[in-house]
């Protein structure tokens, strides 16, 4: 991708909302564009487009520093083995609300919540708060239907859904 | 100058007032006010944090607080003369967390900081030890404030900006 429409997409990535840019990287993703791995970190809603893509490792390692802003966006590479990073990662979640502020873990938790969608495991990391993003951000028809009840449910109660 | 009219403006705007506030403005802030401001300093919405940028009895360990629990609040703080510059510079630049982000606020911090002491040529010394392409950031931030910013300002960011 040449310089001026890497800007305009990343100045385009700046300003719309999560549900556009759910749906234009996804379909960016889909139609093969890719951006240098370099340019990831300046704007983190572009890691899906990355060559070379972020690895578990990485994922790992950013989790392990408690660097979980990045960790959570990092999540959305396709390379990353979410099998192998859950459990980090739900760990990782409680070790965050002890240690960070409050809209360090706002932001953090839409990271995830955009990962999660992309990777379509937004069950496994389904809490109040990201239900409440979901809604919130218009991401419905983002993900399948069953998990999107859940998030109803889960938005009209405020709490876990008891299985 | 009311200047805790920053809090009630949104993010950008509050930028706009903050690089036109003279530089010896400073305000008072209570220790929840300080605490308030960094538990919001992500929040991409509210002008408040940076009161963080002015607060005259901002402390070390203010920065200290800040610099576990938010890198963009540290960021912040680099704009107020009451904490150490270059050490601390140097410190927020070891935080990779959110790198871009982070960045932008640093720039920020520093064009404020440079409106108070000369300190914009170290800097770009200095973050470009720790990233290569500074000058992108730098290029942003122009775009999105180089109206408000003073005439030895602009030239000083233009001739950085010019180097890439």
């Amino acid at each position: 991708m040449n310089y001026k429409l890497l800007e305009d997409l990343r100045a385009f990535v700046k300003k719309s909302s999560l549900r556009t840019c759910v749906r234009e990287i996804s379909l960016l993703y889909e139609f093969g564009v890719r951006i240098h791995r370099c340019e990831v970190d300046d704007c983190l809603y572009l890691v899906p487009l990355s060559e070379p893509p972020i690895t578990t490792q990485e994922v790992l390692v950013k989790l392990e520093r408690d660097e979980f802003k990045t960790a959570f966006a990092y999540l959305a590479s396709f390379a990353v083995d979410w099998d192998t990073v859950l459990p980090e990662l739900k760990e990782s979640l409680d070790r965050m609300s002890a240690k960070r502020s409050s809209s360090y873990v706002e932001c953090a938790a839409s990271y995830l919540l955009w990962s999660s969608v992309f990777r379509n495991r937004l069950r496994d990391v389904l809490t109040p708060q990201i239900a409440k993003m979901y809604g919130r951000y218009d991401l419905w028809g983002s993900t399948d239907p069953v998990t999107e009840e859940m998030i109803r449910r889960m938005s009209k109660r405020g709490g876990n859904i008891c299985t | 100058m009311d200047v805790k009219k920053l809090l009630r403006k949104e993010l950008y705007e509050a930028y706009e007032e903050l690089f036109q506030l003279p530089a010896n403005t400073h305000v008072q802030l209570t220790r929840e006010e300080i605490a308030e401001a960094i538990e919001n300093a992500s929040n991409p919405y509210l002008g408040s944090p940076l009161l963080l940028c002015v607060a005259s009895n901002l402390k070390q360990s203010d920065f200290e607080y800040a610099y576990k629990s938010d890198p963009v609040a540290a960021a912040l703080m680099l704009a107020n003369p009451k904490i150490e510059f270059e050490r601390n510079l140097r410190r927020v630049l070891k935080l990779e967390d959110e790198f871009g982000e982070v960045l932008h606020r640093v720039v920020l911090s520093i064009v404020r900081r440079n409106q108070i002491e000369p300190v914009l040529e170290t800097s770009l010394k200095i973050l470009t030890e720790y990233k290569s392409d500074v000058y992108r950031t730098i290029e942003t931030v122009i775009d999105e404030f180089e109206h408000c910013f003073d005439p030895i300002t602009r030239e000083q960011l233009k001739r950085l900006e010019g180097r890439r």
